[in-house]
């Protein structure tokens, strides 16, 4: 294993100083469930590794003017037991919870997991349909961005050289809204995602007319995708079982024209249908129970 | 490389050490600080044998760079007892028989205990998500959860077996544990101690990877890329020139057989002519570091020829085939002829023909393979993860040309086996290293490499003909399969052997024909995996049954009930049964329970 040098830096404006001033191939190490193995099996070598999991001020959740904001270096296990986001945002939870083993969760942060980039990402198709932003920080300023446009293939992000992921941000969703995620792997715990997909529906009060839809699908791309064709299936008209079906049949469509003419496309084909199905129908009744 | 100084706290006292940054926790807390009740079984997060507490939360410490516990409090297996007496964790796990190998417990114990914790009534659902991220493949989760179970009761006090008062102190477990096994013969039809299971729930067993000698080098080994290739030259001599570096080994320098084998000696030590699957080990190495033996294999300069791999039986047995070894993939055909199918057949209202085809399986056991070779006064000493120590003993005195008397292998704990250690691993190169540079050498394969090297369940294409009346009798079967040894026999032709004679499963049926052929492909070696041959022949027999059912109109249950071998009955290779024949009272048992389980659905049995 190549030698590096490495930093724990103690506050964010140290560690972007130290980001800024390093030359060589940088990494930053999150939780470091992926960079740790990466580096042992030589598929990256850094120079410098600066070390974020005693860096402070990093590792919080919070509501602040309607907005939920939470700190990059949060765990997954923060994420989970956070009743704020139980409550406000049930799609994360989810997500969160279906990441890795109890072990995993507890070291891996929602920052580490959002700037690796991977196709199977558990927390970005949950972010994406709460529309959430990130903010990358240097010493230079603030950049902000739709968590989606950030990633650019597997393992690229448009991150500069000295950024760093802060913050992952969303507005609160309505009292009328419904959240879920749902993820196939191949055992039950501990698994990568096959493929999964991230659900919000949104109801005009004390109807089932639906004002807004967002869907997202995680390992049939690159990155994540958002499925618009499905989602306009669903907005402007009242929620129905009818609808329901109509929109796991563009989900399916909209996963097989991206996954492409790979092995896995017969599987993904049908299990896609099976998991959006068990998804918006669950999320269906919980509308009807609202 | 510069060390990085960092505090923390390790099992309640205040330790501060310097070190290398790229050390994963796993490394420093069992190389620096000899805590080696943490395991290593895959290094990539999904075993979780490495499993510690980092300020009461269970993290998988393969996955954790040393310098990211600086002020952190950090939990090993090591610091659960306290003042002599065990955790109720470690007690239950005792108690409740949760401990078998024992190399998964360490890391379980903790998860629970940090699931305990947090939340000391937890439901059943609660222990499994806890322990979700822990693997075990020898006892069996249920044990495990009975476990924690136990540890909830033993934690509230209550205790129904009273077992925590007497047992809480490890001296009183000690004593308790010596006495059941010195009294052997009192113990049959009573709920003793296993005799180990204390010092695995307490991380003191000493598997081969946790022994370290005086002045020890480490061993690697230099495996082939490619499936099958003729061997052209070894260049080693950059590698002996890195410092550090203190042997490299090809097959010029086994004194002895360069072929090893349980049942035919075909496998090389080092490949000395032709590579026959991926991993093939072509070369050792011992230097005084890890990193310093890796950086030597990548020295090693190979010359291959390639040829093209066979890796399909079908392929294989043709005569034109491309040959793994000698002028033919066939190692052995086995027949089996009772009675006259062709009658059977005949006298048979319905005849079911089918083609089925199994996989390789992978043993994984959690423990990877482990070796440690020594050389002293003449003697050759290697302790290992082994199931065959025999059988080591007499391979490593072959390839060293060495009399049996002066090679002792010893085996050390064992994290699994399940048949995949029985085949020889590290004991042959863990001796030659040593014998060379007459120093301890460790070897110690990575998940990668035991994955690699060890052997598989042999995959099985069978075509199966099976005859019945109409009143469901079964008259005849006639078979045939193709078992997919890979590049080496290993236990292959046993194996085929049992694969043969159980296709008729527990079922009595008087005309049988079944032929058998085992064959080499540039495939991983395929060897004895529980159930050796069997589970590939039971897929056959049971799904014919099913299938005949379904065309004669009659249950699973009845088909079965009508067929099965009973004290009287001949067996397929004519063996008359005259007792403990249990299948048919197991099959009525097994419909009882189903029926209490499947209430309301009685009818599809
Ligand atoms: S999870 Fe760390 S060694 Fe397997
Ligand atoms: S006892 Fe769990 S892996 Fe052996």
């Amino acid at each position: 294993m190549q030698e590096f040098k490495y930093f724990a830096p103690s506050d964010i404006n140290q560690a972007l100083k130290i980001l800024d001033s390093v030359k060589g191939d940088k990494r930053i190490l999150a939780g470091g469930t992926d960079l740790v193995i990466a580096i042992r099996e030589r598929k990256i070598n850094p120079e410098v590794v600066i070390d974020l999991k005693n860096t402070q001020n990093l590792n919080y959740i919070k509501q602040e003017n309607g907005y939920i904001k939470i700190g990059s270096m949060s765990t997954f296990t923060d994420v989970i037991e956070s009743e704020l986001i139980k409550r406000k945002a049930r799609v994360l939870h989810e997500s969160c919870y279906s990441m890795g083993s109890p072990q995993i969760r507890n070291w891996a942060t929602i920052g580490g997991n959002i700037i690796n980039a991977s196709p199977a990402t558990d927390s970005v198709p949950a972010l994406m349909v709460l529309d959430a932003t990130v903010k990358l920080e240097s010493v230079s300023g603030i950049r902000e961005f739709k968590v989606q446009d950030i990633l650019k293939g597997i393992n690229k992000t448009n991150l500069n050289e000295n950024e760093i992921l802060t913050e992952i941000s969303f507005k609160i969703p309505s009292e009328n809204t419904v959240t879920g995620f749902r993820k196939l792997g191949r055992r039950a715990a501990l698994s990568i995602a096959r493929i999964s997909i991230a659900c919000l529906i949104e109801v005009e009060e004390n109807t089932m007319r639906c004002r807004d839809a967002r869907i997202a699908l995680g390992a049939v791309a690159k990155n994540p995708i958002r499925a618009t064709s499905a989602e306009e299936v669903l907005i402007g008209k009242d929620i129905s079982q009818k609808l329901i079906d109509d929109c796991v049949e563009v989900i399916s469509e909209i996963a097989v024209k991206n996954i492409g003419n790979r092995p896995s496309l017969p599987f993904k084909r049908q299990s896609i249908k099976g998991i959006s199905r068990e998804l918006l129908n669950r999320l269906y009744m919980e509308l009807w129970s609202n | 490389m510069e060390e990085v100084k960092i505090s923390f706290i390790l099992n309640d006292e205040s330790v501060s050490v310097e070190v290398d940054p790229r050390k994963r926790l796993l490394d420093m807390l069992r190389e620096d600080f000899l805590l080696t009740g943490v395991k290593e079984g895959c290094s990539v997060g999904e075993c979780g044998a490495c499993t510690v507490l980092i300020d009461g939360r269970a993290v998988t410490s393969c996955l954790v760079l040393a310098p990211q516990v600086n002020g952190h409090r950090v939990t090993t297996i090591e610091g659960l007892q306290k003042n002599g007496e065990l955790h109720p964790l470690q007690q239950a796990f005792i108690d409740s028989g949760a401990v078998q190998c024992g190399f998964c417990t360490p890391g379980m114990i903790l998860a629970a205990k940090a699931l305990l914790d947090r939340n000391p009534h937890p439901t059943r659902e609660d222990i499994k998500t806890a322990i979700s991220g822990n693997l075990c493949r020898c006892t069996g989760y249920e044990k495990i959860i009975k476990a924690v179970e136990t540890a909830v009761k033993y934690l509230e006090g209550k205790d129904e077996n009273n077992r925590t008062n007497d047992r809480k102190k490890t001296e009183t477990l000690k004593k308790l544990t010596e006495e059941a096994i010195s009294d052997d013969i009192r113990v049959i039809g009573k709920s003793i101690i296993r005799k180990d299971a204390l010092k695995k729930t307490t991380g003191e067993a000493l598997f081969a990877g946790d022994m370290r000698f005086e002045n020890m080098l480490y061993g690697k080994v230099l495996r082939s890329q490619v499936p099958h290739a003729i061997l052209k030259n070894i260049d080693t001599t950059d590698a002996k020139s890195l410092p550090g570096v203190k042997a490299v080994l090809t097959y010029k320098d086994i004194p002895g057989a360069n072929r090893v084998g349980i049942i035919l000696k075909d496998e090389p030590v080092l490949v000395d002519h032709k590579i026959a699957r991926i991993g093939d080990p072509i070369a050792l190495v011992a230097a005084e570091t890890q990193e310093i033996a890796e950086e030597a294999l990548e020295r090693i300069k190979v010359e291959l020829e390639e040829l093209p791999p066979v890796v399909d039986v079908k392929e294989a047995i043709k005569e034109d085939s491309v040959k793994v070894h000698g002028d033919t993939n066939i190692i052995a055909i086995k027949n089996l002829i009772k009675g006259d199918v062709e009658e059977g057949f005949r006298k048979s209202d319905i005849i079911v023909e089918n083609h089925y085809k199994t996989n390789f399986v992978s043993h994984m056991f959690i423990e990877p393979e482990c070796g440690i070779g020594s050389y002293e006064n003449g003697v050759i000493t290697v302790w290992c993860s082994s199931q065959n120590v025999h059988f080591d003993r007499a391979e490593v005195a072959r390839v060293l040309n060495m009399p049996r008397s002066k090679v002792r292998v010893i085996q050390a704990e064992t994290g699994g086996g399940f048949g995949g250690k029985l085949d020889i691993s590290t004991q042959c190169y863990a001796a030659l290293l040593a014998y060379y540079t007459k120093r301890p050498v460790k070897i110690i394969y990575s998940r990668v490499e035991s994955t690699m090297a060890s052997s598989k369940r042999h995959p099985a294409i069978i075509r199966c003909k099976t005859g019945a009346t109409k009143e469901g009798k079964l008259m005849a079967l006639d078979a045939d399969m193709i078992l997919d040894t890979g590049a080496y026999a290993s236990y292959g032709p046993g194996v085929i052997t049992r694969t043969v004679v159980h296709i008729t499963g527990p079922y009595d049926i008087p005309n049988v024909k079944v032929k058998g052929h085992l064959v080499y492909t540039n495939n991983p070696m395929a060897g004895a995996m529980r159930g050796f041959g069997v589970p590939q022949a039971a897929i056959v027999h049971e799904s014919q049954m099913d299938i005949l059912a379904k065309e004669l109109g009659i249950s699973p249950y009845e088909i079965r009930k009508r067929n099965v071998l009973k004290p009287g009955s001949y067996t397929a290779t004519n063996q008359l049964l005259t007792s403990s024949v249990g299948i048919e009272k197991t099959l009525d048992a097994a419909v009882e329970k189903a029926k209490e389980m499947l209430k309301g659905w009685e009818g599809i049995l």
